[in-house]
């Protein structure tokens, strides 16, 4: 029977080794990581025990004499988790405390040490330093933020969008169209992701608005939807025409949405019948549903008038949003106590209405919190 | 300060928060019980109730929000006051904050100025 | 014709069955482990990838965007009277900027609902549900909180199976996502933002995502969350943490960055409403429904050519309690074979079938090799050593060496996820639990293993003769809430 087996006893026995010893391996792999988190962990910890009251006083704005910064400025010996200490505080205090923190840091050449590894090959040390830039909140940083937004790491142009958010309006208009263009997906790579150009546009504040017109035009649809999200989030009522145009003609169902949406938060009353047009039945149903909710938000006659108008709607999901869209306005619920007392109105759209007054009630006798 | 010092619980499960908040709090006079979890905060807070307590809303495991609900949900806390420390966030937090039952609520990163101004003014409304 | 005649015939087959066997085996089993190897490495370059980034933007950045579309959380319950409001109510208090809970009661006979009622202050109200779904059920009342605020619908309906009121809540929902939630499964404060992140990246494409689901017995449990994971005290769970770790987080994972996802769990996952919508929602016909509808989402939005994701969220948020007896488990993995097997063969014409991509060509062959069939050849090796032992046909000491390596490979596979699960989530912090981790995954295969398969064969074989599906209704212990003091 040996004779006959395929396989060698011996290169079995090999592999049986092999087996074993990498399960040691890994085993120990296991144990050591766990002993050496703990242990570097406690290691930086007593480092820092010295230096403790020191960082708590210059974080907790207690520092008036400036003896506390000194003594940080002046530690050799905690080295880089004292820096990697600094900036974690940095990232919890705001107002004088994280200026002096700053302060700190830039005299002990965190900052230009920073700058250095923006360059470095690891990309976990360009997200790193990037984000200590940002942290910094300092606009003269803004080009090396910019740079970064084109690095070759999808995180680290994550990490640089952010940072240029936390610069807020500092960081100028330029920097609104850089992260805008940092969206669109590369041949490999994602872009930045659109939360992320979101919430960063919408600190950029007005600063946005250029960059946003613009990417309303924009080929990609992911550029279009940021755009319009921000567009509606900042309140640029500029863009309101195109969003409407947007809303009813776009190529892309999430950008019409957003643009609808959007519209809702701009709009202006002469282009509110743009978006009662997109009720029609031959829109698709998130659009119209959309539409339902941006009529809610802008309200006035014409608006109410399209909505009441879709309660029979056979799209149930599109009537009761209609309802609860007209709930957010005072001629909205006129309309629906209204219709409630109309005998003529169709069952179908009572049935809508009903529901929907029936929360108005409840919520009008409710008094005190939960 | 009255003799017997303002009891304050708070719950942080990161120690440079926790350790600002405590050392802003005992140097204004109040007895300050840092924990770092929503579990102990929430035992130590039944075992003794305090004046105040000072919760992080993201904490692994008990969020603030969660043990404001327990605290809530429990007629001999009624007394207890509760600051939520929150993320960035515009509403998330403090919608559920406020719509659970918080007294008030600080936005990370915050000024440990306005955190002893809030409790202080907070003390003062519920005395 | 005596015994002793039948015994060198048999001696033959076995001789013959066994030189056939080997080249195919060998091949099999070197596939299969190195797949598990190639996922392994496939999630730790996922993991390392969503560390590094909540490293760098940090948790409370993803916590507070804004930007994030609204939830409903879509919760179907049975007689659950015990746990129900605690469950609600943690659910109300995730932490998330606009989310919704609506519970289906599917016919309850315990008092679930007067629990509900009690403590949410609920009152009858006459909402509309669109029937967007086709139900079979009939809706009997619906029921809101009196304050009319508090983001909470109960729909009472008579009762027609889980599928059924997943498919009612779905109608009634409002929120742009859908997330299926068990209502005995445990959610981290922070699930819905962590899971839901996916879709506020990547909005124009994503579909739908799926967190991972862990064992929750043994670990400490207070007020609805759970607060320290420890391993389980008894054997049965304790494997079957470790099999979690392997199959789910390590195989979905590497799913997930092959694009190739085809299945999530149904006690926690998220799927776009407007797509549950357009495939017809869960198939209240199908015993494997999780499996079945995202299979229907690939192949609608394959047929169409749409660009579209289905993600794995491998951040342990979801716990929840895994059976603990031979009976109930038995049931269940007799269940999920036969949902396994069935939806493989109502789908059968996306095998190999280029049209349906990555999914039709990779994933769909590999889950009829490797999942499907791997009990049948495991058990039929087992038998095949077994008899050749017992007719002295199988040289000892190589087979017990051929098993050694065997089973010494699938420990090593369990140990690589675990060393992967340190270096990444590290959930369980007493090094006795890591103790009793290494001990489990070195039990499972003794005895486990064998069984499972067993078990497995028994629900194919229900399927295949046609017996009618048995709702396998999982009778739990308890996870032991700690009692206020």
């Amino acid at each position: 029977m040996r004779d006959e087996q395929p396989i060698g006893q011996g290169f079995l026995d090999e592999v049986l080794v092999a087996v074993i010893v990498i399960c040691v391996v890994l085993a120990g792999v296991v144990v050591i990581s766990r002993v050496g988190i703990a242990r570097r962990a406690e290691r930086s910890r007593q480092r820092l025990a010295p230096l403790r009251a020191d960082l708590l006083a210059v974080g907790a704005g207690e520092d008036e004499s400036g003896d506390a910064r000194r003594r940080l400025v002046r530690d050799r010996t905690a080295g880089h988790d004292l820096d990697r200490a600094v900036v974690n505080l940095l990232t919890k205090v705001r107002g004088r405390p994280a200026e002096d923190l700053v302060e700190v840091l830039r005299e002990r050449h965190g900052v230009a040490s920073a700058l250095n590894a923006l360059g470095a090959a690891s990309s976990v040390r360009r997200a790193r330093a990037t984000r200590i830039l940002g942290l910094l909140r300092d606009a003269s940083h803004t080009n090396d933020l910019l740079r970064m937004l084109d690095d070759r790491s999808g995180e680290v142009r994550i990490v640089a969008a952010r940072a240029i958010g936390a610069l807020g309006p500092a960081a100028g208009p330029s920097a609104a169209g850089a992260v805008l263009r940092a969206v669109r997906s590369r041949r490999s790579a994602p872009g930045v992701p659109a939360t992320v150009a979101l919430s960063t546009l919408t600190q950029l504040g007005v600063e946005a608005e250029a960059a946003v017109v613009s990417g309303l035009e924009d080929d990609d649809p992911g550029v279009r939807n940021v755009a319009a999200g921000v567009a509606g989030h900042n309140l640029f009522l500029a863009t309101g025409p195109r969003l409407a145009q947007m809303a009813a003609s776009d190529p892309d169902h999430t950008v019409r949405v957003s643009a609808t949406e959007a519209f809702g938060a701009v709009g202006r009353p002469s282009d509110v019948h743009v978006i009662v047009g997109l009720l029609a039945p031959s829109e698709p149903a998130v659009v119209r549903r959309a539409a339902a909710r941006a009529l809610g938000e802008l309200g006035g006659e014409v608006a109410v008038a399209g909505l009441v108008s879709v309660l029979g709607d056979d799209d149930r999901f599109l009537a009761t949003s209609a309802a609860t869209a007209l709930a957010e306005t005072e001629a909205g619920r006129r309309a629906l106590r209204d219709l409630a007392a109309d005998e003529a109105v169709a069952p179908e759209a009572r049935s809508a209405v009903t529901g929907m007054l029936q929360m108005l009630d409840l919520r009008a006798s409710d008094r005190g919190v939960v | 300060m009255s003799p017997t010092a303002v009891q304050v619980v708070v719950a942080d499960d990161d120690d440079d928060i926790r350790d600002l908040v405590e050392l802003k709090l005992t140097q204004s006079g109040y007895e300050v019980r840092a924990t770092t979890n929503g579990v102990e905060a929430l035992e130590d807070i039944r075992r003794d109730p305090p004046q105040l307590a000072v919760l992080d809303v993201m904490m692994p495991g008990l969020s603030g929000i969660d043990v404001l609900r327990e605290i809530r949900s429990d007629e001999s806390l009624k007394n207890v006051r509760v600051v939520l420390l929150t993320a960035r966030s515009r509403d998330t937090d403090v919608d559920m904050g406020f719509s659970t039952g918080a007294d008030d609520y600080l936005i990370k990163p915050f000024s440990p100025r306005e955190l002893v101004h809030r409790v202080a003014a907070l003390l003062a409304r519920s005395q | 014709m005596s015994v002793d005649g039948i015994i060198p015939g048999l001696r033959e087959v076995v001789i013959e069955l066994l030189a056939a066997a080997q080249w195919p085996v060998l091949v099999y089993f070197v596939l299969i482990n190195t797949s598990y190897i190639v996922f392994i490495a496939l999630a730790a370059w996922d993991f390392v990838h969503h560390l590094r980034r909540v490293e760098q933007t940090g948790r409370q950045e993803r916590v507070a965007s804004e930007f994030v579309p609204p939830v409903t959380l879509v919760v179907p319950m049975y007689n659950e009277a015990a746990g129900i409001v605690q469950s609600i109510q943690s659910l109300l208090s995730l932490r998330y900027p606009q989310h919704e809970v609506v519970g289906v009661d599917d016919g309850s006979t315990d008092e679930t609902f007067e629990r509900l009622r009690e403590a949410f202050d609920l009152v009858e109200v006459d909402r509309e549900i669109p029937r967007e779904l086709p139900v079979k059920a009939e809706i009997l009342s619906i029921h809101v909180p009196r304050n009319g605020r508090t983001p909470l619908t109960i729909i009472r309906k008579t009762n027609s199976g889980r599928s059924d009121a997943v498919n009612v809540g779905i109608n009634a929902a409002s929120g742009e996502l859908c997330v299926f939630v068990d209502a005995d499964s445990i959610l981290d404060p922070d699930a819905l933002i962590t899971v839901t992140v996916p879709f506020a990246d990547d909005p124009t494409r994503m579909v739908a995502t799926g967190g991972v689901i862990r064992a929750a017995n043994g670990s400490r449990v207070v007020a609805g969350r759970l607060v320290e994971p420890r391993m389980p005290r008894q054997l049965l769970p304790r494997i079957q943490v470790v099999e979690y770790l392997r199959a789910f987080l390590i195989g979905r994972a590497g799913w997930s960055r092959l694009g190739a996802l085809v299945l999530i769990s149904g006690a926690f996952g998220v799927f776009r409403r407007d797509i549950l919508v357009e495939v017809g929602g869960l198939d209240t016909e199908s015993i494997g429904e999780d499996f079945e509808v995202l299979m229907r989402v690939h192949q609608h939005l394959q047929r169409e050519g749409r660009d579209y994701r289905v993600k794995f969220v491998g951040e342990p948020v979801c716990w929840t309690e895994v059976p603990s007896t031979a009976k109930v488990l038995q049931k269940q993995r007799a269940r999920w074979h036969r949902g396994l097997w069935e939806t493989l063969w109502k789908y059968k014409h996306m095998m190999l079938n280029p049209r349906y991509g990555k999914v039709g060509m990779l994933a769909i062959p590999y889950y009829w090799l490797f999942e499907l069939i791997a009990p049948l050849l495991e058990f039929a090796g087992l038998l095949l050593v077994i008899l050749g032992l017992a007719l002295d046909v199988i040289n000892v000491p190589f087979a017990l060496l051929f098993m050694l390596i065997a089973y010494g490979y699938a420990i090593l596979v369990t140990l690589a996820a675990m060393t992967l699960e340190e270096m990444t989530f590290r959930k369980y912090a007493r090094w006795r639990d890591l103790g009793t981790m290494l001990m489990a995954a070195i039990a499972e295969n003794i005895g486990y293993r064998q069984l499972t398969a067993w078990w497995r064969l028994q629900g194919w074989w229900a399927s295949l003769r046609g017996r009618k599906q048995v709702w396998g209704t999982m009778t739990r212990v308890g996870l032991g809430e700690e009692s206020k003091p």
